[in-house]
């Protein structure tokens, strides 16, 4: 990321504590990652130590120090979605992207990686691909919803 | 103190309103367990250690309001309330304690065989308190696999050890404020997360961060993840004696508490409730004194013979010291003699080598290097206000409003000052104005930073009273009240418009107007500078420019207010206080007064001369000129600290007889006829008096290096030799004989100096001292501040088209005047190895030259060779040089041209030619 794309998120979110979060989000959306370089010049632009940007970055779930595919799927391990096969769906998954829990496609389009519960338990069980929910699923609708994907 | 009642574990207690239980508890004798809470941190709870049930009449403070089971409330986070009933130890609460306990333990690598925390570690000890068998713990440990981080040179940081209480976090945020450590992995809720933990900067290597080596982790932490790494395996806790002591270093004067084993000093830490420092103390005070034990400290006295140094006895050493003194005397009369002081020997000290000076050598002729750092300040606010010294005291700007610091790198030059400083803008909302022509440190904290040109400053003070004087911000009252010839200030004033002040300064006008408004709106207003006012052919006119601004505004006698020199070195102030000045007796009694005269004439029993001496720079010029020609130097090196070098080279070697007394084979002493070795602070007995006019004793802690003896010693036995003895047994001795002569230290005596010290003026024995001067009137005869109309003048030395950059000195966090010291200091030496020169980018580009590529620079007077440091603190056309480095001396290059009152040379400003090497 450029120093000026970098300005323009921090004139659009602001300069002050509370819109950290919001540029570093905003940073993770483009880069797939916090790259450490640009976290620097966020620290020198904003006056924040680069103690307190890694201790946000490893606060949130939704950000990550390793780059990330394109698509983030979700799978819910909460208990009710545990009970109703999510391991099953999350085996699947991993079947046929060919990569461990955690891990990003050769392609970068997608990274898979188990939560904690989603909060929509009547639907059990339930994975998440970027912020569409999808619930009742089973391992055969597992390609169809992938393949909804660029 | 307002009291608030409460009861703990059945003691009725009066508990300090506003304080924590657990405060309370530790304030009175009931020691509740406890392993995040610090007393100079800000309450965190985090590790419930100090988990205790409190009652408000039939109420228990929890969620529900009943008598809890496990549910308790902390006690270093809840403020004491009227009629609170505490338990703070009974079998539930210590059954949670032990729990928690044995979750620590479980993450804790704890290899107390080896650990440099073994005794002294918190965890450790209630470990211990509980009983708990570390072989047979109920929950898993892990296995530790984190790596051991030794990266920075002077503090080891093992993760494997560290219980997460978060002080040494606390610490780096609030006492020295760097922010370099932080928790990280506090979300983590699965394996793909980090675990929580703390990490430094960017999760990386102590060394490879912003961290300035202050040690403010390793003095909090409760266990042994952050550790001294030059003093591991040197001895243990149980193995040290203890010396409380004075810190060598700054004028701050920080208490160190020092580790002594078997005659050596092996490590320091800080004071908790030293008066200035508060726990806190930088990276020299921590780590930069095992230059004691130097293997180049001078152990024998020495005698030049043909050009070579051949070892001799104290008597060989004396006796030809004290002959070929006395033959000048004879031959050249008192005057051919002169003798420098030191600001790093004792009180007692330098009264005793300007009392030898004065009745031996029979000449008013004895300065020492404040002459070089402070003397304008000491003349400007004693014209001003009949008192040269810092007039609040170091701890006293937590009850400012608004500071304004100008001409002081705080952070670097007194570093535990900066830290509080930083300290108290980012938690206690103190307002800055800075204004500097560098970019400093401070600068990232300011409100206001203006940078003005090198050596504009009475024109930027003018402006500013300018402003406040047509706003009518000024303080009518006080001024009416307090001070003379307010008119003559105004008029002269009334021409500094913002305007003008900008082309002389350039300081933007709005930008100057909006500082001047700020310092006069202030409740409390408080100044503070230091070399970058005094160092000037106008430093003098500097500091009373400063002195009207406060007194325009009422900025004085009061709490959080006043003009507040730093004063350099551990004893600069009591050097001047003790009269190693040529023209002052101790106390600042005037030589060429009859009837103070004749006091001293009386209590030393010998004739004095009338008239006042020379100063540093023209005791240099006379050696020169041969007017001089028997010199003795204590302490100093002027081989390194005065301006002009090549001159004063050519001085020294001109003399017909030199001696120096000092540590080490300084540049100076290499030249010197005799060497009398003298002790260190940590080798004897004696007084410092800090810049917050603060008598503090040092004691001795370790065993004198070889033959040295104490300084007071030589000067005792040179005094014998000559003729003139002055008694002494000891030190204490020697202040007693100070305080009958000296009305400020009048009740300063060894018995009261154990706890705070005092600070001066404290004329009688019971007096308590004085926090801060001025508060009904004025130290000047007739009680009233004097103001001053001062016109600005340029400096001596401006760049032209042969020489067309300006230089300015100063100093580095981690280094110590002309090094003798510091640079003897493994870890300081590590950390910062050679000198460099601060140039601009655009300049840097102009020259063609990289970070650290070889530069030379050249003024009028001389040239150097030093690598490039590119950077933005310092402005286009300006470039900095610390003076530490006898390899790039600065002063080569430096002005001799002085300010016509004080005599202080402009090290500040001096036209230089900078080039690629």
């Amino acid at each position: 990321m450029t120093g000026e794309e970098l300005d323009s998120i921090i004139e659009e979110k602001g300069q002050d504590a509370p819109a950290l979060v919001g540029i570093l989000q905003e940073i993770q959306k483009r880069e797939y990652c916090l790259p450490f370089k640009t976290l620097g010049m966020v620290s020198e632009k904003l006056d924040v130590p680069m103690s307190r940007l890694y201790g946000l970055a490893t606060f949130y779930k939704s950000f990550t120090l390793k780059p990330v595919g394109r698509h983030t799927v979700d799978v819910c391990m909460g208990t009710t979605c545990y009970v109703c096969g999510g391991q099953l769906l999350m085996d699947r998954l991993l079947r046929d992207l060919h990569i461990p829990e955690g891990g990003t496609t050769s392609d970068r389009k997608f990274t898979v990686q188990p939560v904690r519960c989603l909060g929509c338990c009547s639907i059990a069980p339930v994975i998440r691909v970027d912020s569409d929910v999808f619930g009742h699923v089973t391992q055969n609708q597992i390609p169809k919803i992938l393949e909804r994907y660029e | 103190m307002e009291a608030v009642n409460i009861v703990i574990d059945g003691k009725n207690i009066k508990a300090r309103k506003g304080s924590t239980i657990l405060e309370a508890a530790l304030e009175n004798g009931i020691d509740i367990p406890h392993l995040c809470y610090h007393q100079h941190l800000t309450s965190a709870g985090v590790c419930r250690m100090c988990g205790v049930k409190v009652k408000i009449g039939d109420r228990w403070l929890n969620k529900t309001g009943h008598a809890p089971n496990t549910m308790h409330v902390s006690a270093c986070t809840t403020e004491v309330g009227e009629g609170m009933e505490i338990v703070s130890d009974d079998e539930e609460l210590n059954r949670s304690r032990k729990l928690i306990l044995e979750f620590l333990l479980a993450q804790h690598k704890h290899d107390c065989m080896v650990c440099e925390s073994n005794g002294v570690c918190e965890l450790q000890k209630y470990i211990y308190q509980f009983g708990i068998d570390p072989k047979n713990l109920r929950f898993p440990g892990p296995e530790y696999t984190e790596t051991v981080d030794e990266s920075s040179e002077v503090i080891i940081r093992d993760a494997n050890k560290c219980i997460c209480c978060g002080r040494c976090v606390r610490a780096c945020h609030e006492v020295s404020v760097q922010k370099v450590l932080n928790f990280y992995g506090r979300g983590g809720v699965d394996d793909s997360l980090p675990k929580i933990g703390i990490i430094a900067g960017f999760d990386q290597p102590l060394g490879e961060t912003d961290c300035a080596s202050c040690g403010a982790c390793i003095q909090v932490c409760p266990t042994g993840a952050l550790t001294e790494k030059l003093s591991r395996f040197q001895g243990r806790s149980w193995e040290f004696k203890k010396v409380q002591t004075t810190c060598p270093y700054c004028g701050v004067g920080c208490q160190l508490e020092l580790s002594i084993k078997d005659g050596k000093l092996v490590k320091a830490s800080a004071v908790e409730d030293g008066p200035d420092n508060q726990g806190n103390i930088c990276v020299k005070g921590r780590f930069g004194l095992d230059y004691v034990h130097h293997k180049d400290r001078l152990t024998t006295p020495l005698i030049k013979r043909n050009g070579k140094f051949e070892e001799a006895t104290w008597d060989q050493a004396l006796d030809l010291v004290s002959s070929k003194f006395r033959d000048i005397k004879e031959k050249y009369g008192s005057d051919a003699l002169a003798g420098l002081s030191s600001a790093k020997c004792s009180n007692e000290e330098n009264y005793l080598f300007q009392k030898l000076i004065r009745t031996c050598f029979g000449t008013n002729n004895v300065d020492h290097c404040a002459r070089l750092c402070h003397a304008s300040t000491v003349a400007g606010l004693a014209r001003a206000f009949g008192s040269g010294a810092m007039t609040n005291s170091i701890r006293d700007f937590e009850n400012a409003d608004v500071v304004l610091i100008t001409g002081s790198n705080t952070t670097e030059g007194h570093p535990v000052i900066g830290a509080h400083l930083k300290h108290l803008v980012t938690c206690n909302g103190l307002k800055l104005i800075v204004v500097d022509p560098r970019e400093i440190e401070l600068v990232k904290y300011a409100d206001i930073w203006l940078r003005q040109k090198n050596g504009t400053d009475v024109a930027w003070i003018n402006g500013m009273m300018n402003v406040i004087i047509n706003e009518g911000l000024y303080d009518k009252e006080f001024v009416e009240s307090r001070v003379e010839d307010f008119d003559k200030l105004e008029n002269m004033v009334a021409k500094y418009t913002p305007q003008k002040v900008a082309s002389i300064t350039g300081i933007p006008a709005e930008k100057l107007v909006a500082a001047a408004r700020l310092y006069a709106k202030a409740e409390s207003g408080s100044i503070i500078f230091a070399m970058g006012i005094t160092q000037h052919t106008t430093g003098t006119d500097n500091v009373l420019s400063l002195a009207n601004l406060a007194m325009l505004t009422g900025n004085l006698g009061r709490e959080g207010t006043g003009v507040n020199p730093l004063r350099g070195q551990s004893n600069v102030q009591g050097a001047c206080d003790m009269g190693a000045l040529p023209n002052v007796y101790p106390g600042y009694q005037k030589v060429d007064d009859a009837r103070t005269r004749e006091k001293f004439q009386k209590a030393w029993s010998a004739e004095l001369p009338s008239q006042p001496g020379l100063t540093v720079v023209e005791i240099m010029n006379a050696a020169g000129k041969g007017d001089v020609k028997g010199l003795y130097i204590m302490g100093e090196n002027p081989m390194l600290s005065d301006p002009n070098l090549n001159h004063v080279e050519q001085a020294i070697k001109n003399l017909d007889f030199l001696v120096v007394q000092d540590v080490f084979l300084t540049e100076t002493a290499q030249m010197a006829d005799v060497v009398l070795p003298g002790a260190t602070s940590f080798e004897k007995d004696g007084t410092f008096t800090n810049t917050g006019r603060r008598v503090q004793r040092f004691r001795k802690a370790v065993p004198l290096a070889g033959d040295s003896k104490e300084d007071w010693d030589i000067l005792c036995n040179l005094s014998r030799k000559m003729g003139h003895a002055i008694d002494c047994s000891s030190p204490a001795g020697v202040m007693e004989e100070i305080a009958s002569l000296t009305p400020s230290y009048g009740g300063v005596h060894y018995d009261r100096l154990d706890g705070d010290g005092l600070q001066w003026p404290c004329p009688t024995r019971d007096h308590p001292g004085t926090p801060y001067l001025h508060k009904d009137k004025f130290a000047r005869p007739n009680g009233k501040g004097l103001m001053t109309a001062i016109e600005y003048r340029p400096p001596a030395e401006l760049p032209d088209k042969e020489y067309p950059m300006v230089l300015s000195t100063g100093r580095l966090l981690q280094h110590f005047h002309t090094g003798s010291l510091s640079r003897r200091s493994m870890a300081l030496d590590r950390i910062v190895k050679e000198g460099y020169l601060e140039l601009n980018p655009t300049d840097a580009a102009r020259l063609q030259v990289a970070d650290s590529g070889w530069l030379k620079v050249s003024s009028r007077r001389g040239d150097i060779q030093v690598k490039a440091k590119v950077t933005d603190r310092v402005a286009e056309g300006s470039v900095f040089l610390p003076f530490h480095f006898a390899e790039a001396a600065a002063n080569r290059l430096t002005n001799d041209a002085l300010d016509p009152v004080a005599k202080i040379p402009e090290f500040k400003v001096s036209a230089v030619k900078v080039e690629k090497a």
